[in-house]
């Protein structure tokens, strides 16, 4: 059978349509430019961009300013102005859920621990244990005889074998009892997890969790000093902390008098006696002119002058000339070693104590010679504050810091984030001084810089110089190792179209330009503020986890910005570190949770907080922050030099 | 030597032309593709003629067993044991038939063998039929006799056709009865090994097509499985082109296998570049998955043009070289509405000359006809449209039995441009290249995923998605000759002077003369396989064969001098198909 000859539909490209050439880029398919010359011919290096023929009408709307916003694939456009919005709130729930399971398995392991067997093989021995203890209270004819274990341990404890057979199953009672209960518990709380569908649920399960389970738990992942306490040399140490360095100290200062006094110390018994013994004599032959004494043996200063070739005055007089040494030295040692010790009894701060240590590391016979003097004890950090008077002085900072973590530990947790309409003075201090985030609406609308698209900001501000932020910014991230390049807006923008993807792109990020900023209008909540910082940079530039002692408002002009926020009190669970007194990094990655390098992070709660364009953050100083962009993004910022607005009741 | 039995029946009878006659007619008329190869003996014994034909030899094979009954089963049985009887009377020896029911007859006499039971009751008898696979006839046969009580000297069993299985007619010649084949399977190509093989490796008379150890090996050139298909490599001007699953091309020194350059695309998406690289003026042309199209100078890899001309590219482009144009399938996502287009861009710039739309997503390859003047696509909806190649005007669309998802071959078979295309679902239409008319349509067997079908003069060479070789007549579409691979053949078969060399998935080579219709030679290469080789020269003349592997890299091997020496073909046998014969029995 022959199937028929079938009509066609196939639509023929019209000759009278508009051709056009549109230039797309690899990575996003973003058109980036298009034009109708027919004589238009493609470059052939490069290999950021598509060409591609088009006949038809372009987008409405599309012009060579905008054409960004749409996508093209060789025939079809796609309008992406509004952006992709990826939803990450289920992301962030499976982490907080796996923190959480991993902290339940830790205190119900900690629950049983304590019931487990010392040593290999205890499971059948207890089991046999617990026959032999239960025929004895059973009573049974002839358990005596089949009972090896107990009588043995009864033995060893000195109790009867009926006292120690009630130990054995009352220890057993106990122990199924506890694996019960905490086998209920821990199954009640893991489906609890399981099902929890919102933060503020979760939120619940983990104060149960750390509240009612295993204090014990909470105990053992207390965050030690070393790991996550900065160096702050200007702060008070603990009265426990400071007996502890005083000890250290004394140690260390008996240790080095030592060291310079072992060179005048023999290692032969009873050689001080001797030596004593022998200066007597030799104090006598001086006095008798090189003569030896009556009624004295003189035998120890003979033997010296024979050994040596010298005369009994010559030999005399090196005995009393070293003993005078050996004397001069004590005396020294002494006289510095009560010095130190009255200066080690008065330390009071990190530095003191760490000056007293250094200098008692320097103490040698050498520096005897002069007199002792020590620095005063001062703050390293806050010879960077220019002025002593100066309120933001590392003490300052570093107490500002303390009160910070104390008023968001009084504070408490946070499950959500407010979305307020641009709030006057009185609303916005009223919700300031609870020392929480919230977004600002409303504002960012109005800045004559949201009139900006990437497209103009490009050709208007080509010249203006910026420094991007190159290479793996945030492995260096507040170090003096992070790679900066100074160019040009329109270079920065070119970088950006060249950029592979395979790192982090190329990032503005931190920047001072008042030519952009002059078009910020910023609302009167405060008075003293820092220079606006600007902060550009396409999807996927990233500011690793950090917080900053300011109060911050952080404006969203395009684009969106994802905000991971932990509360400062949280400080002592993301390993710290100082970049300077006003700002402390984190190497923990809440994007990427490495929960086996930082297992203290797992009781750190993160809030998400999704910038859209036009919005504004309120981030409240001590506020840590992991910011990434979600969309091409220009975002401006400023921080307050003021008191932190949640220390306002203090 | 070994003492096993060689299938095939007396050499004096394969001489014969009446042998030569009917074996075509086997591979004509009694073979059906469908998803199986089917055999049907009756439309062509029940012709006068070939019964006749075929009575003569079956009495020339059974002489020597001096039967006196010809004892057979069913109706497949009745023509040769009359013809032979007939053939045995003209030889002036008179034989008595009896036929076997496939069951009792239920009415009259109630018989479940006919003929004079009682004068054939213990004579010499050979038991005939005329297809043997599983040997289930000769139970048959033997209970029949036995429900009657008639006591035969069953001496032999004489098959037409021997399917020479181990659990048929091998087990019945070993345990019961000799057994006489007229023709067995490898007499119509239908065997894994070469023509000629024999035990106990299985080798022929030709020499190895390549040897064991590559010539190069660059193994690390495709790994990933996740698809499987990747790019075909060319060699020109001794040099070998191929393209990575990453979608770069690479150029090789095909003497060496050194790289002398590499192209990357600019994306890398998961399929890449799955097709045939063309070579055209110095330079290679290819589509990427990435929806470009790229011309680059073979000599440097410096790049000519790129043009990113629809959301994705699978289809092979076929080049106009005369007319400087490029015709090109592409495929548009379209926001989840996908179609299809057939695009026709400019040789020199790249540029878009005129674009069809069509339906849905068109993976086919199109085909140009230099004569006629139209291009062809093959479209996802199993349709092929033809265009006018100058403008794209819509000449004709053919609904297909089947998605073509290949390239159909454009041919001029006595003077008419003839368009032959093989579809997934195992058929394959010829079509008038002017009017888009069928000329004949035949099923040749399993749907094969992705061929590129090629010819010669006479036939038309198809692969099926089983094992199977075909040629095809390409006037009548009459099966001329087959052959059996190991494994479904990859694409198409390629050239190497007058063979044809098959990779087989599973990375077998088969060399097959369509000459002497026969496979001379059968081997394996390392790798599995879903992309055809290349053969060229290198530099020293010497020939060589190029395959890219699924997962195992790309591999060159020598191919031995016999295949391409000028007097091999001097020096082959004669085609069977020159054999004296009436053309009409034929066709």
């Amino acid at each position: 059978m022959i199937p028929p000859v079938q009509a066609v539909d196939a639509t023929q490209t019209r000759p009278s349509m508009a051709s056009w050439f549109i230039v797309s880029q690899v990575k996003s398919h973003r058109v980036v430019y298009f034009t109708d010359d027919p004589d238009y011919t493609p470059p052939t290096e490069g290999d950021w961009y598509y060409v591609s023929p088009y006949q038809g009408d372009l987008p409405k709307g599309m012009s060579l300013r905008n054409c960004w916003g749409w996508r093209f694939n060789g025939m079809a456009f796609v309008d992406a102005r509004e952006g992709h919005k990826p939803d990450t709130s289920q992301a962030l729930l499976d982490n907080n859920k796996e923190a959480l399971h991993k902290l339940l398995r830790d205190k119900i392991d900690t629950l049983r621990k304590p019931l487990m067997p010392g040593s290999a093989m205890g499971h059948p021995l207890r089991t046999l244990r617990l026959e032999e203890a239960r025929a004895i209270l059973g009573g049974a004819a002839g358990t005596l005889e089949n009972c090896r274990l107990l009588p043995a341990s009864a033995a060893a404890r000195g109790i009867s074998l009926q006292a120690m057979a009630e130990r054995t199953v009352d220890a057993h009672e106990n122990e199924m009892r506890v694996l019960l209960e905490s086998e209920m518990l821990r199954d009640s709380i893991a489906v609890a997890i399981d099902a929890a569908g919102s933060q503020q649920e979760l939120m619940a399960l983990r104060h149960r969790l750390m509240n009612e389970l295993a204090q014990q738990v909470d105990e053992k992942s207390k965050p030690r000093p070393e790991h996550t306490t900065p160096r702050q040399f200007a702060m008070q140490p603990t009265q426990e902390q400071l007996t502890q360095e005083k000890l250290r100290l004394g140690i260390q200062l008996r240790l080095k008098i030592n060291a310079v006094r072992r060179a005048y110390v023999s290692d032969y018994l009873l050689d001080d006696m001797v030596l004593k013994h022998k200066g007597r004599i030799a104090r006598e032959v001086l006095a008798l002119n090189g003569q030896l004494p009556q009624g004295t043996d003189p035998a120890v200063l003979v033997s010296h002058a024979a050994g040596r070739g010298q005369t009994l005055a010559q030999a005399a007089a090196e005995v009393l000339a070293e003993m005078d040494e050996t004397a001069r030295v004590l005396l020294d040692t002494e006289q510095l070693k009560d010095a130190m010790l009255a200066r080690i009894a008065t330390v009071n701060t990190f530095a003191e104590i760490e000056i007293i240590g250094k200098a008692i590391h320097k103490l040698s016979l050498e520096a005897l010679a002069a007199p002792v003097s020590l620095p005063k004890a001062s703050v390293p950090s806050a010879t960077r504050a220019e002025s002593p008077a100066s309120p933001r002085n590392a003490h300052t900072l570093a107490q500002t810091r303390e009160q910070v973590i104390a008023a968001s530990r009084r504070a408490g947790d946070t499950t959500h984030i407010p979305k307020v309409e641009a709030p006057d003075f009185e609303a916005f201090m009223a919700l300031a001084k609870a020392g929480k985030p919230f977004v600002l609406r409303g504002i960012v609308r109005q800045w004559p810089l949201t009139a900006l698209t990437p497209h103009t900001l490009q050709q208007q501000f080509a010249a203006l110089r910026v420094h991007a932020r190159v290479d793996d910014y945030v492995e260096t991230a507040f170090t003096p190792r992070r790679q900066h390049r100074e160019m040009s807006l329109a270079e920065y923008f070119q970088l950006v179209a060249e950029d592979g993807g395979t790192g982090l792109p190329p990032y503005l990020g931190n920047q001072v330009l008042p030519e952009l900023t002059a078009m910020c209008l910023w609302p009167n909540y405060f008075q003293k503020w820092d220079k606006p910082r600007v902060w550009l940079g396409p999807e996927g530039t990233v500011t690793p986890l950090h917080c900053d002692y300011d109060d911050n408002l952080f404006a969203q002009v395009w684009g969106q910005k994802r905000f991971l926020l932990y509360p400062p009190h949280h400080a002592e669970f993301l390993y710290v570190h100082e970049a300077n007194p006003a700002l402390y990094g984190s190497p923990f990655d809440p994007q990427a949770p490495d929960y086996a390098a930082f297992p203290l992070a797992m009781q750190a709660w993160p809030l998400e907080c999704v910038l859209q364009a036009g919005e504004m953050l309120f981030l409240p100083a001590g506020w840590f922050h992991h910011v990434r962009a979600m969309s091409f993004s220009l975002s401006v910022n400023r921080w307050t030099r003021e008191r932190p607005l949640a220390l306002s009741e203090q | 030597m070994s003492d096993e039995v060689l299938p095939g029946g007396p050499v004096f009878i394969q001489q014969m032309p009446e042998w030569e006659l009917l074996r075509r007619q086997i591979i004509d008329k009694a073979i059906y593709f469908t998803s199986q190869l089917v055999f049907d003996f009756r439309r062509m014994l029940t012709q006068s003629r070939n019964a006749e034909m075929a009575g003569r030899l079956m009495w020339l094979l059974i002489k020597p067993y001096a039967p006196q009954v010809l004892i057979g089963p069913g109706f497949g049985a009745s023509a040769l044991l009359f013809s032979t009887s007939l053939a045995a009377l003209a030889d002036g020896v008179e034989l008595q038939v009896l036929m076997v029911r496939d069951k009792r007859k239920a009415h009259n006499q109630k018989r479940w063998v006919e003929g004079d039971h009682a004068s054939a009751a213990g004579k010499r008898a050979v038991m005939l039929d005329d297809f043997m696979k599983a040997g289930s006839a000769l139970p048959l046969v033997q209970e029949a006799l036995k429900a009657e009580s008639v006591r035969l000297d069953i001496v032999a069993l004489a098959l037409f056709f021997d399917m020479w299985e181990p659990l048929g007619s091998r087990q019945i010649s070993m345990s019961q009865l000799p057994v006489a084949s007229l023709f067995t399977r490898h007499d119509i190509g239908l065997s894994r090994d070469c023509h000629d093989a024999v035990p106990p490796l299985m080798k022929g008379s030709a020499p190895d097509f390549i040897g064991d150890t590559p010539r190069w090996w660059r193994v690390g050139l495709n790994k990933a499985a996740a698809y499987p298909t990747k790019c075909a490599p060319v060699i020109v001007g001794g040099a070998v082109f191929v393209a990575d699953e990453k979608s770069t091309l690479w150029k090789h020194d095909l003497r060496t296998g050194d790289i002398q350059w590499s192209v990357p695309s600019l994306e890398t998406p998961q399929k890449g570049i799955v097709q045939k690289l063309q070579h055209v003026q110095g330079s290679l042309v290819y589509g990427c998955y990435d929806g470009s199209i790229t011309r680059v100078n073979a000599a440097t890899g410096a790049l000519q043009w790129r043009w990113k001309i629809d959301s994705s590219v699978h289809a092979t482009p076929a080049i106009d070289e005369a007319g400087g144009r490029i015709f090109i399938n592409t495929e548009q996502w379209n926001g989840g509405q996908p179609c299809g287009h057939l695009q026709c861009l400019d040789l020199v710039t790249g540029r878009l000359l005129w674009k069809c739309r069509h339906a849905w997503w068109p993976p086919g390859s199109a085909a140009h006809c230099t004569v006629t003047g139209i291009v062809v696509a093959p479209c996802n909806d199993e349709s092929l449209l033809a265009l006018d190649a100058g403008a794209g005007g819509v000449k004709w669309c053919f609904k297909t039995e089947g998605l073509v998802r290949g390239r159909p071959l454009v041919k001029v078979v006595r003077g008419q441009s003839r368009l032959y295309a093989a579809t997934e679902r195992g058929r394959l239409h010829c079509l008038d290249m002017v009017t888009g008319q069928a000329i004949w349509t035949r099923r040749y067997g399993q749907g094969l995923w992705h061929q590129f079908l090629t010819a010669d003069d006479q036939a038309v060479f198809v692969m099926d998605g089983k094992w199977h070789f075909m040629a095809f007549d390409l006037v009548s579409g009459a099966t001329r000759w087959l052959s059996r691979l190991r494994s479904p053949g990859c694409w198409q078969p390629v050239r190497c002077g007058q063979y044809l060399v098959v990779l087989s998935r599973q990375g077998h080579l088969a060399v097959l003369d369509p000459i002497r219709e026969i496979k001379v030679w059968e081997g394996r290469i390392p790798g599995s396989y879903h992309q055809p080789p290349a053969i060229g020269v290198d530099a020293s003349g010497k020939a060589v064969l190029v395959a890219a592997s699924s997962s195992s890299g790309l591999l060159a091997f020598d191919i031995h001098a016999h295949y391409l020496s000028a007097t091999t073909c001097a020096q082959a046998q004669p085609p069977r198909a020159t054999l004296q014969c009436p053309t009409e029995t034929i066709l």
